[in-house]
Order: structure tokens, then C-alpha cells, then sequence
């Protein structure tokens, strides 16, 4: 089963921020994690990440920085930032929300007898 | 077989996607370092490097794959000028699309095009030729330059002494002219007697008017007896040749002139004339008589005067003081004949229109015909319009499919009016360039109907031709909007339902342009029917004597 392309779009913004609110990291690893975390299930371009991410920099969600670790090549890190926290934050309540009322349309979690 | 270059392929993939406009080198870099990691990991899988470089990149996307990614407006950001880019290429693409949808529809309807355009260019040619004529009539005497500051002084004709006087005696009179018609000459040339058009100038004319002088000096060329200054037709006529500067004219079989000056007929001019004889010519043939009317020829009323003004100088104030001059001079015999008669001042660039200020010197005009054609060709402007539009609305019913298959198709209605509006203005720019065309073709009729020699060429002056586009987008637009809105309301589904369904378009505002159409068209006929009735009561009723006995002498 395959995730629509909508969807895919739609949610791309909240997992990019709860990715990086685990800590810094840059564009090919935050495309393994996706991958690895879905079981395959969301296939991104890896040419849509970026503007995704530079789109979340020009908004000042997320901040970016080359470094150059121990070992390994110069890469790009993005990390959240304080607005990026809170933009997170409220993503998330959206998400519940959404997920909350089709789980009740679909009978998924007990409701309050009337 | 070629060894894979690693650095070589990374240096083409970077060349091939600095190519995108949207790609900063900062962006580049990190998608290169994208590239290479997943060109590791491939690698670490057992991919051989050429794979790896071509698996990697692939995923990564094209050229085109990029741009499209951050051209998204949701997504990316393109610069300004790489939006406004775009916004002009779809414009292109838009006309381009428009142009063949209006080709093909006017193809599938080869008749209705055929009527509508060519019932268009009908009315706009005469429009068109009414515009000429009238144009011509407006723009008599506005060729010179200090026009605004000329005025004719005493009426037609005024007594001999009057314009010195008034020079004499009034600062901001800063010139005068004197003109005469009488008498008209005998011209013997070669055996032959002609009678051109003479007209008596003194020098001051040519420096007052600014009648062009081909040949000449137009300083002297009328201030010596026996100078005569003649019109490029007439040294043709009588020479057959336009170079007869310093060739003498026997007139009146008495008088020996020299022609010192060429000039071309007047044109839109209330002065017209074959040639100019100095005044002086006068003097020298009777100085006695000739000083004696400039001294109390008061009641010798057969000169013409103009004044020029000093700028700013007022006419009215003028014309208070010079009223009285007659009155002055010669009040004595004017009253006893119960005569009154006050001097008038009156802009030389009305004389020609102004039916009532009366000319002696040429042609005349008529300001009321002029205004009457003007309306009569904003009327045929109408009708015409009306019945564009009617025409094109009146179609609507065959043209709802269409619209709804465009609806269905993703037209929305703004891009459906466009397009008719399109049609429309294309319609009325190719109505107008035949109309110019029939209108080139029938010029020579209204110039033998109205005595005029217009050039065709006149039809293609700049301005004239812009103001003709300018109009013809415009009255497209406005032709075309009223059906555009109409059309492009209807709902897809009726429409594509069946015949039942399709709503009458636009009923009321239709039958009240044709009302109008009717009324004006009417009102038009009835018009040129008094009038041919009137003509033909002037030619035929009897004016109460028997004109085959009656024989007309010239006592001029």
C-alpha cells in the first residue's frame, strides 16, 4: 500500500519538523530516516526535499549550517528553531485532531454514551 | 571501452543543472553532496561506480524535474523576473491559442463571417468617407500659422480706406492686407485668351498668409506694378511648363507683367485663386483715382481687408472702437438713404464654415452640413455596432455547445469571454482594413458628389491609421463584450442536455438594439428621402418666368 501523493505532500511538513526536533541533521539522512520510519511506504523525490526544507529556512522554521564532522564530507545540517518549536507544536495538534475525529467516525476508540 | 570518470560525470552534472535559473550555488553544492552519499551507499550495495553515478542521479531528478519542483508555487520561489518571464510566455501562448480557436471557428462558419465582417466594413467605409469629407471641411484655413491672430475687417467687402486708417490709429493692429477681385483680366498668350482666377494683393499678403511660394520672393514678389504671382496649375495650363519665374503675360491685351513668384493653388483655403496681381497694379494704372479712394472711398465698398493682431490683443475691444468709423466718415449720406453700417471684425479661420459672415474671396462651407454628417456617421457607427452584435449574439444558440464543451473541457468563464472578445476585435480589425480598401475604392465618387479632390493617400495618414486601430480594438471590445457575456453564461449542462434546453440568449437588451437599429435606420431613410424630394422640388418647380427667355448679364 502506497501513501497518496496529496497526503504525502500534506504531511511532509510536519515530519520534516518532528524529524529535526530530534536533533540537527541534513537532507540525505532526514531521506534515509523517512524511509526507514515508513517501512518504504513514503517515497519521496529526493529532488522535492529540498525545496521543502529551504521553503521551512525562508519561513525561519529551521535553520542551516555547513559542517564538517570527524569523519565524513562537508555537509549542510538543519536544525529547528525556536519558531520552528512552536510551528511543530501546533502541527501536531492539527494532526491529533484530524486523526482523533476519523478515528471516531470509524468506531476505532470507545465514545462517550450520551 | 571509455573507463567511467567520476569527476568527469560530476563536473557535467554540475554544469547541466547550473542551467536552472532556481538553483543558487550554495543549493548546488548540497545536492551535490546528496549525489555523492548516495553514490557511497549504492556503491557499499555492490553497484559498480558508473551505476551508482547513474542510479543516484537519476533519483535525484533532472534538470527539469528541479525546476518544476521550485517553480511550485506552494513549494519553491522563483525570482521576479523569472515570473513575470513565465506570465508573457503563457500570454503567447494564450493570443496563440485564441488565433487558431477564432481561424477555425470563422472557417466552420464561412457565411456568418462573411455577412458580419463584410457588413461592418460596409458602414465603416462610409463612415470613413464621411470622416474625410468632414476632416477636409475642419481643416480649412488651419495651415497658417498666426491664423488665430488674423481677422477680417468691415465684412466681405469694405470701403478703400478703412484698413490704413485703423493701422494707422491703433498699436495693436501689427499689419494689413488689402485685396481685390475686380477687375478680371483678359490673359493672350500665344493667340489664345483665357480668364484665370485673379485676385489683387498687395506685399503685406504673402507675409500675413503662409501660402507656400515654390519660386519667389515672397518679400517682393508683390510689391512692384506689373508683378504677378501664378499658380504652378496655371503656368502648366498656359506654358506647359511649372519653370516661367521672370516670363512675361500680356493681359488685357494692354499690360506687360512679370511673373515673380510660383506657388501652388490653395488648398483648404476660403481664398482661392488662379494668380495674385499686385495691388500696386491698381495705382499705376490711375494713381488719381486709386489715392482718392484711399483717402474718401468710404462707400467704395469692393476691398476686402485682414488685420493681424498682437498676441494677446482683444478683437471685441477693437470691434467697439471701429464700429463707429462709417458712421464717422460718412454719416451723412447713410442716413439719408436710412443706411446703417458699422465696420466688423470677424476670425478669419470661421469665414469659411460661417454661412452668415459671407465670403467674396472663394469657396464656402457650411457648418450645419458638416455637423449633420458628423452625426450621421456616429449614427451609421452605431448601427453598425448594433448590428454586429446582434448578429454575433443571435448565433448564441449555435454556439452553446461549443461553449459547453470548452466549460467541460476546463475553460473557466473569464478565459470564454476573452476568446469571444478575441473573435470579436479580430472580426472588426479585418472589417476595418476592408473597409479602408472600399473606402480607397469609392473615394472618387465622393469627390465628383462634393467637388473635393481628396487623395486616397489622405485614408492612410499615421494618425488617422492609428486612430483607425485604436478604434477598431475598441469598438471590438465593445461589440464584442456584451455578446462574450452572454455566451459564455450558459451552463454546461443545459447546453449539452439538447436543443430544449438551450436558454434564449439575451432577449430583451436584443430586441431593444434591434429597436434602435429599426429607428435609426428609419429616421435615415426618411432623412434622404426629404431631402432628394426637396432637390427635386428645386429643380422642378416653376420659378415663375420662362429661364429659356431670360439672359443673365455679368455686371460685376
Amino acid at each position: 500500500m502506497s501513501i497518496s501523493k496529496e497526503l504525502i505532500g500534506a504531511s511532509a511538513r510536519p515530519l520534516l519538523l518532528s524529524i529535526l526536533s530530534r536533533g540537527p541533521s541534513y537532507g540525505y539522512a532526514i531521506l534515509q530516516q523517512v524511509h526507514d520510519l515508513s517501512g518504504g511506504r513514503i517515497q519521496w523525490k529526493d529532488g522535492t526535499l529540498y525545496p521543502v526544507l529551504h521553503r521551512l529556512e525562508d519561513e525561519g522554521l529551521i535553520a542551516s549550517t555547513w559542517q564538517v564532522p570527524a569523519s565524513g564530507r562537508r555537509r549542510k545540517y538543519y536544525a529547528l528553531t525556536a519558531k520552528g518549536t512552536r510551528a511543530l507544536a501546533s502541527e501536531r495538534r492539527q494532526w491529533l485532531q484530524v486523526d482523533s475525529v476519523l478515528a471516531m467516525l470509524w468506531g476505532l476508540e470507545p465514545r462517550l454514551a450520551s | 571501452m571509455n573507463a567511467f570518470k567520476r569527476d568527469v560525470a560530476l563536473a557535467t552534472w554540475r554544469q547541466f543543472m547550473r542551467r536552472n535559473s532556481a538553483l543558487t550555488e550554495d543549493r548546488l553544492e548540497e545536492l551535490e553532496v546528496h549525489l555523492l552519499d548516495h553514490m557511497d551507499q549504492l556503491q557499499a550495495d555492490g553497484y559498480g561506480p558508473d551505476e551508482a553515478f547513474r542510479l543516484a542521479s537519476r533519483r535525484l531528478g533532472g534538470y527539469d524535474e528541479i525546476e518544476r519542483e521550485y517553480g511550485k508555487t506552494k513549494w519553491g520561489r522563483t525570482g521576479r523576473r523569472d515570473m513575470l518571464g513565465r506570465k508573457l510566455l503563457a500570454m503567447r501562448d494564450m493570443l496563440a491559442t485564441f488565433l487558431r480557436s477564432a481561424v477555425g471557428s470563422m472557417r466552420r462558419h464561412p457565411g456568418f463571417t462573411a455577412i458580419n465582417i463584410i457588413g461592418f466594413a460596409v458602414s465603416l467605409a462610409a463612415v470613413l468617407l464621411i470622416s474625410l469629407y468632414v476632416h477636409d471641411e475642419l481643416q480649412f484655413d488651419a495651415q497658417h500659422t498666426e491664423g488665430e491672430r488674423i481677422f477680417r475687417m468691415g465684412g466681405a467687402t469694405t470701403g478703400w480706406p478703412y484698413g490704413q486708417l485703423v493701422k494707422d490709429s491703433h498699436p495693436e493692429v501689427e499689419a494689413v492686407t488689402y485685396l481685390r477681385t475686380y477687375p478680371q483680366l483678359s490673359i493672350r498668350h500665344e493667340g489664345v485668351y483665357t480668364f484665370p482666377d485673379q485676385l489683387y494683393a498687395d506685399a503685406e499678403f504673402l507675409r500675413m498668409f503662409d501660402f507656400p511660394l515654390v519660386e519667389g520672393d515672397r518679400e517682393t514678389a508683390l510689391r512692384a506694378p506689373g508683378s504677378v504671382v501664378v499658380t504652378q496649375e496655371l503656368a502648366a495650363e498656359l506654358f506647359g511648363t511649372t519653370d516661367v519665374l521672370g516670363r512675361r503675360l500680356v493681359m488685357n491685351d494692354s499690360l506687360d507683367m512679370a511673373i515673380t513668384g510660383i506657388m501652388p493653388r490653395p488648398r483648404r483655403s476660403h481664398i482661392s485663386f488662379d494668380m495674385l496681381i499686385s495691388f500696386e497694379t491698381l495705382r499705376a494704372q490711375n494713381p488719381e483715382w486709386f489715392d482718392g479712394q484711399m483717402t474718401s472711398g468710404w462707400l467704395n465698398l469692393n476691398v476686402t481687408n485682414y488685420v493681424r493682431l498682437a498676441e494677446h490683443a482683444s478683437a471685441a475691444q477693437l470691434e467697439e472702437q471701429i464700429a463707429g468709423l462709417p458712421m464717422e466718415h460718412a454719416g451723412d449720406f447713410l442716413r439719408s438713404w436710412g443706411a446703417e453700417y458699422a465696420l466688423t471684425l470677424t476670425p478669419m479661420t470661421d469665414i469659411y464654415l460661417d454661412a452668415a459672415a459671407g465670403n467674396a474671396l472663394g469657396p464656402s462651407g457650411s457648418r450645419a452640413l458638416v455637423r449633420m454628417l458628423a452625426l450621421v456617421a456616429a449614427f451609421l457607427l452605431l448601427l453598425a455596432l448594433v448590428n454586429f452584435v446582434n448578429l454575433a449574439t443571435a448565433r448564441s444558440t449555435e454556439r452553446a455547445r461549443e461553449v459547453g464543451i470548452r466549460k467541460v473541457a476546463g475553460s473557466s468563464r473569464g478565459l470564454l469571454v476573452a476568446q469571444f472578445m478575441f473573435e470579436a476585435i479580430l472580426m472588426t480589425l479585418l472589417a476595418t482594413i476592408l473597409a479602408l480598401i472600399v473606402a480607397a475604392v469609392a473615394l472618387p465618387l465622393l469627390n465628383t458628389l462634393s467637388g473635393k479632390t481628396l487623395p486616397w493617400t489622405d485614408l492612410l495618414a499615421p494618425g488617422w491609421l492609428a486612430a483607425l486601430a485604436v478604434g477598431a480594438v475598441v469598438a471590438g471590445m465593445m461589440s464584442g463584450l456584451y455578446p462574450s457575456v452572454v455566451l459564455s453564461r450558459f451552463a454546461p449542462v443545459h447546453v449539452l442536455k439538447g436543443r430544449r434546453g438551450l436558454p434564449r440568449a439575451g432577449g430583451a437588451v436584443r430586441r431593444g438594439l434591434v429597436v434602435l437599429q429599426f429607428t435609426i435606420s428609419s429616421v435615415m431613410v426618411l432623412g434622404t428621402l426629404l431631402v432628394h424630394s426637396q432637390i427635386n422640388f428645386m429643380l422642378s418647380a416653376s420659378p415663375g418666368f420662362d429661364a429659356d427667355e431670360v439672359m443673365v448679364v455679368d455686371t460685376r
